[in-house]
Order: C-alpha cells, then structure tokens, then sequence
C-alpha cells in the first residue's frame, strides 16, 4: 500500500506542496485529480524518491521511501513502473530495447526471456511486432503505450501514472485506462493515477484525491466528489459551471 | 552507404548550411541598405550582449596574457633576453592569442546564446507570431543581434586587451621574475598601434562573423528542444571553423 | 552571477566525483564507450583538421612577417613554432575545439534527456544517470581527446610547412625540423591533452544534468557547458604550463 504524510515541499520559497496526506491500500486504485500547478506530479516525483520532500513522510509497503538512501531507493523503485507525463522514452534506443531496459537493468533474465515478455506486453497494449523501430516514428497514443508497457514490463506491485492521456482522444484514452486496468488485474498491483480526464476516470478508482495550489481539497469516492462542499470541486468533476462561482 | 555515397553526403549537408547561411547573410546585407534599427531592441542587446561576456572576456584575455607570458618564457630564459618579453608578449597577443580567444569564447557564450534564445523563439512559434504581426524578424530580432555583438566585440577587445597587459606583467614577475617597469618598457618600445589596430579590426570581423552565423542556425532551428541544443552546437562549430578561416585570411591582408 | 559560478564548480565536483565512484563501482555496459568514442572521435576529426590546420598556417604567416622585418631570414620560423605547437598550441586549441564541439554536443543530450524526463527514467530502472551516460562518455574522452590532439598537431604541423613554402619559399626540410622537440615539451602538451580529456566530458555533462525547463532550458545547458569547459581549458593550460615552466626550465 501507498502512504503519504503532511507532505510539504517549496521551490525557492515558493509552497508547492502543503501537508498532503493519502492512502491507497494494497491493489486498489486512486485517481489524483486537479488543475495544472496543482502539485500532481510532484507528489509522484516524491513517490518514487525522484524528489525529496522538505517535510513529510512516505511509505511503500514496509520502506519508508523519504528516509532511504539513493542506493537503497534504487530497491524501492525496481517495484514501481512509472508512466511519464511526456512518455520519457529513451529515443536512441527501439521500441523492444525500451520496454526491455527495466528487465535488462533490474534482474538477470535471458535475453530469450526478456524477448518473449516484451512481445507479450507489445501483444497487450495491441501494438503486435514494431519492437525494431524507433520512439520518434511512433504517434503521441503508440507511444503512450509503449511507456504503459515498458512501466509493467517487470510486474511492479506499484503502478503510478502521470496523466496516461494527455492529448489523446477519447477513443484512445478510454483504451489506455482499459489496458491499466486489465494489467492491474493480472497482478494486483496498486495504482495511482494523475488525470484530467474525470470522466473517464471515475469508473476505474476507489477513491479521489483533489489537489488544488499544493493542498488537498477533496478526499473521498469518486461519486460524492459530485456533491462535495466545495464549489471548485464540483465544478472541477463537471457539476457546476466554473465561472458563475469564481466571484463567490 | 559506400563511402563515396557517404563523403558525398556529407559534402552536400556542408554545401547546403554554407548555402543556407549564405543566404541569411545576403538578407542581413539587404537590410542593412535600408537601415531600420530597432532603438530599443539595439540598446536591449548592447547591454546584454555586454554583461554576459565582459566577466568571461575580462578572465580569458587575463589567463591568455598570463599563457603568453609563460610560453615565451622558456625562450627568454634561455636565452637570457629578459628585455624582449613585452615584445614577444604583446606582439602575439595584441595580434593573434587575443582575438582569436576573446573570439572563440565570445562565440561560446554569446553566440550560443544568441541561438539557444532565437531557436527557442523559432520552435515556440514567436518567431511566425512577430511575422503575424507584419514585423520582419530580420530587422527585429537580428539586424540590433549582429550590430550589438560587432560593436561589443570591439570593445572587449579593447578591455581584453588591457586585461591581457595586467594578466602578463603579473606572470612575468612572478614565474620569471621580470621588473613590471622592464616589461613595460620593451612592450612600448616594440609594440607598435598597428598591432593593436591590427587585433581589432579581426576581433571586429569576428564580431559579425558570430552574429551572422548564430542567428542564422537558431532561425533554422527545427525539431522541439533536441533540435535548440543540435542548433546551438552547429552554430558553434560553424563560428569556430569561420574565424579560423577568417583568421587566415585577415592575417594575409593585414601584414 | 557568483551564485551561479559556485553552484556550477559544485556541481561539476560532485559529478566528478561520483564519476570515479562508478568507475569503480558501477555496472558495466557492453559497447557503451565504444559507441562514444566514435561519436566523440570520429564526429570531430574532420573539424579539428580543418581549424588546426588553419591555426598552424596563420602561425606560420605571422612569425613569418615578423621574421622577415626583424631579421629577414624566415628559416627559424618551422623549428621556432614546432615546440610551441606541441606543448601548447596544439593541445589548447584542440582542446577549446573540442569543448565546443564535444561538450556542447554531451549537454545538449543528456540535457534533452533531462527535460523530457528520460533521466528520470533511467533512475527508476537501477541506471544512475551518472554510471549510465557520463561514465562512458568521460572514458571515451579521455581517450580519443589526447588521439586528436596529436592528430591537431599533425595538421597546424602540415598546413604550416605548405603555408611556409608558399608564403616565403621555405623548402619543408628547412621547416621540418623534429629534433628541436624536447622530452619535455611532449610531456607538458600531452598532460594538458589528458588534463582536457578528463575535465571537459565532467563539465558538460554536469551542465547537462543541470538542465531545466524546455528547450530554452537545453539551449541555457548547451551554452553553460561550452563556456566552462573552455574556461576550463585555458586556466589548466595556464596552471599546467606554469608547472612545466618550474620544472623544466
């Protein structure tokens, strides 16, 4: 399970992060939601140790990522696959090489093996046999993809995705979360989702975490954020439109 | 690729930066016939064109002054000529080491800068807004560029070159144990206006030189962020080749 | 500005430091520093023939004017420059070529690869981005940085013994003199290529790493690298030359 507390990280001065606390237990699925600047990604960056909070404490299972060394974080993050927010595929290397690298760099399987897996993740996300090209020939949605395999190419029991869709259509998004959702249930893993795509969302998660200006403002099922207190929420999951209560 | 394929390629690629460039230096040219400074811009550009490299300008001609010294040094020792070193010193440098560091370095950090800031205007699309706007980039962005780095190559120069003097006087006293006054006064005697006049006109070639050659790669820069960083690299490439060659030819003029 | 300065001597430090480290340390890839050898080799030798040669027939040119009006003999000027040209001149300007050439190309990668999140991948997958793209690039430096050194010298060498027979009719066994090059003078120009070799990957890599925020971030990176590394390459020639001036004279 996932578990973040009194999160709190500024850049030079500047708050970004105040007090953010959330939990996701073991293989359940959490959507992180809010406007841009809100601190999303942040609270991934410091998930995987990629950031290092000026405050709080986080733990994944049993390690307490926030207290571990970079030697030790690199254990920590063997058992996360990450989806970047700007797919962060190594463009020098092919698509297989890409999806391989985790297991290349994490273990000791067969290059046969390592083969074998990157051809049945490629067959999962439907992008059967284009291991020999290159990430810059791929459109914005096979490159997705692409990251989607690479970031559970070696089964981690933490997936964590940084906005899986942005500027990709409806029909490709809803593919996206479908193929998290599916590869979630192969092993269980736990998921934590950045998105704007509420909507679409809302099916797959548990539970809602709103973020807005560092803080959270919303913690709680996805179907009460419709009738939560504060208008920007409501507004933000599409109940209330947003300008009428700007002045308010 | 056979290798003639590939040399032939790769003379095509040269041809057409040469072409490309050419071209952008013809447009630059044109402009400059009918004289539309940008004021403001002019004097925007002077000031950072100057803040950014008068620190690393001021350094190098110390370093390059105090280089001279230590490698003319062995000659002096040797032959016991201590009376020459300001000779020899501000000969090679008022000439040659100067303008050809200052120039090398100015391209390092004002040229690549210049590109860096022009290719990202050009990838983030500012360059077609200003276009939008019926304002010719030409005259806009890079006519107050090439006038501001021509005329601040001149007075680096002139800066460097009395930091290249401080540079040399304290190396000779301290390495060789050569007299300042001593020093001063075989540098006086041999080192004549036309040397200095001599550094500056190629220091100035070589102003424009960068400010031609950098503005021109970040205008043509294509391709997102790994497009600015391959643009800032040709652009320095192209400056360093360019003033070699200039170089060679100004010498030869200039004797 | 100093702020500036001193965050980029601490970083370069660290990565400096922890290059060693995983020299040791870290794992190895297979082919890694071959590849950038060639990348670093083979990408700049045409560019360092070209400039070097010119450098070593302006050199030629003008001890050759001042040759001809202080004592109008011009058969001094090949074994007058050689020494000058293997211990300093040679490994200088190769250097500051290579700077600009190889440094700005290491910052501009590493520094899209910051920026478009790629490092931060590879940290996720047990690849330091230390141990994984600047060891290999530091060691394909340091060799192939003192091979084009001598491959510099070889050319200003070339360009200037031509220049002289065309300019002053100085036949090439006149110019060509080998043995007015001490011992000592190999020793100084090839400790300043090996000098260059090691710090130039390091600063450049480090101003990549460094790099923040889009391509004007990558840009900002690209230019960082070229003109420590040049600084660099002209304070340890100052530093080495001032040692071998103690030692040997």
């Amino acid at each position: 399970m996932i578990r973040v507390e009194g999160l709190t990280h500024a850049f030079d001065g500047v708050p970004a992060l105040r007090d953010v606390a959330l939990q996701v237990p073991t293989g359940g699925t959490l959507g992180l939601i809010g406007p841009g600047g809100a601190g999303k990604s942040l609270v991934l960056k410091a998930l995987c140790g990629l950031l290092r909070p000026d405050a709080g404490r986080i733990w994944l299972d049993d390690d307490e990522v926030t207290a571990l060394g970079e030697r030790a974080l690199m254990r920590v993050r063997a058992k996360i696959g990450m989806v970047f927010q700007n797919y962060a595929l190594f463009d020098y290397l092919t698509v297989g090489e890409n999806i391989g690298f985790p297991l290349t760099r994490l273990g000791d399987a067969s290059a046969a093996d390592i083969a074998a897996k990157v051809a049945l993740r490629l067959a999962q996300v439907h992008l059967p046999g284009i291991e020999a090209r290159f990430p810059g020939e791929l459109s914005g949605g096979m490159k997705k993809r692409v990251c989607v395999a690479r970031a559970t190419v070696h089964d981690p029991p933490f997936l964590l995705c940084d906005d899986p869709t942005a500027g990709l259509d409806p029909v490709t998004t809803n593919r996206i979360f479908g193929l998290l959702k599916a590869l979630q249930a192969e092993h269980g893993a736990t998921l934590l989702i950045v998105s704007h795509e509420v909507a679409a969302l809302a099916p797959l998660c548990d539970r809602f975490v709103m973020l807005r200006a560092g803080q959270v403002v919303f913690d709680g099922p996805p179907d009460q954020a419709h009738t939560a207190e504060d208008p920007e929420v409501r507004a933000f999951v599409g109940q209330a439109p947003v300008f009428a209560e700007a002045g308010a | 690729m056979g290798l003639v394929a590939r040399v032939g390629a790769w003379f095509l690629g040269i041809a057409a930066v040469v072409g490309q460039l050419t071209l952008f230096a013809g447009q630059v040219a044109r402009a400059t016939l009918r004289p539309r400074l940008d004021g403001l811009e002019t004097w925007h550009n002077l000031y950072r064109v100057g803040v950014k490299s008068l620190p690393i300008v001021a350094v190098t001609a110390l370093f390059a002054g105090a280089i001279t010294v230590v490698q003319v040094g062995a000659y002096v020792v040797k032959l016991r000529a201590y009376e020459v070193v300001g000779w020899g010193f501000g000969f090679s440098v008022f000439r040659e080491i100067g303008p050809l560091l200052i120039g090398l370095m100015f391209s390092g950090r004002v040229g690549a800068n210049n590109t860096a800031e022009l290719g990202t205007m050009t990838v983030t699309e500012q360059v077609d807004a200003l276009r939008a706007l019926a304002i010719d980039p030409i005259d806009y962005l890079v006519m107050p560029r090439v006038f501001a780095m021509l005329a601040m190559m001149a007075a680096l120069t002139v800066i460097g070159d009395v930091a290249a003097i401080v540079g040399g006087v304290a190396t000779a006293y301290g390495l060789i144990g050569v007299d300042p006054y001593v020093f001063w006064n075989s540098f006086t005697e041999y080192v004549a206006l036309a040397d200095f006049l001599n550094g500056l006109a190629k220091s100035t070639v070589f102003g424009l030189l960068i400010g031609v050659v950098s503005c021109g790669f970040g205008l043509n820069v294509r391709g997102g962020a790994p497009g600015v960083g391959r643009a800032v690299n040709a652009s320095v490439v192209a400056s360093a080749v360019g003033i070699f060659v200039v170089d060679y030819f100004l010498t030869w003029l200039l004797q | 500005m100093l702020r500036r300065v001193r965050r980029q001597v601490a970083d370069t430090l660290r990565v400096g430091a922890m290059t060693l480290y995983y020299l040791a340390r870290g794992q190895r890839q297979r082919g890694a520093v071959l590849a950038q050898m060639f990348e670093v080799g083979n990408r700049s030798v045409v560019f360092t023939v070209l400039t070097l040669g010119f450098l070593g027939a302006i050199i030629t040119l003008q001890a050759g004017f001042q040759a001809l009006r202080i004592i109008g003999d011009t058969s001094l000027v090949g074994p007058q420059s050689l020494p000058l040209l293997v211990r300093q001149l040679g490994p200088t300007l190769t250097g500051l070529m290579v700077a600009t050439r190889v440094g700005t190309g290491i910052a501009a990668e590493v520094g899209s690869m910051v920026v478009t999140e790629q490092v931060d991948a590879l940290r996720m997958n047990n690849a330091p981005p230390v141990d994984y793209l600047i060891k290999p690039r530091f060691v394909a430096c340091l060799v192939m940085i003192p091979a084009l050194t001598v491959v510099g010298i070889a050319s200003a060498f070339v360009a200037g013994m031509f220049t002289a027979q065309a300019a002053f009719h100085t036949q090439p066994a006149v110019y060509a003199r080998f043995d007015v090059v001490k011992l000592s003078d190999l020793a100084e120009g090839l400790s300043k290529a090996v000098a260059f070799g090691a710090v130039i990957p390091i600063i450049a890599g480090a101003s990549g790493l460094m790099a923040r925020g889009g391509s004007a971030g990558v840009g900002e990176a690209t230019t960082r690298a070229v003109v420590y590394s040049s600084l660099a390459v002209i304070v340890l020639d100052f530093v080495l030359g001032g040692l071998a001036f103690l030692v040997f004279a």
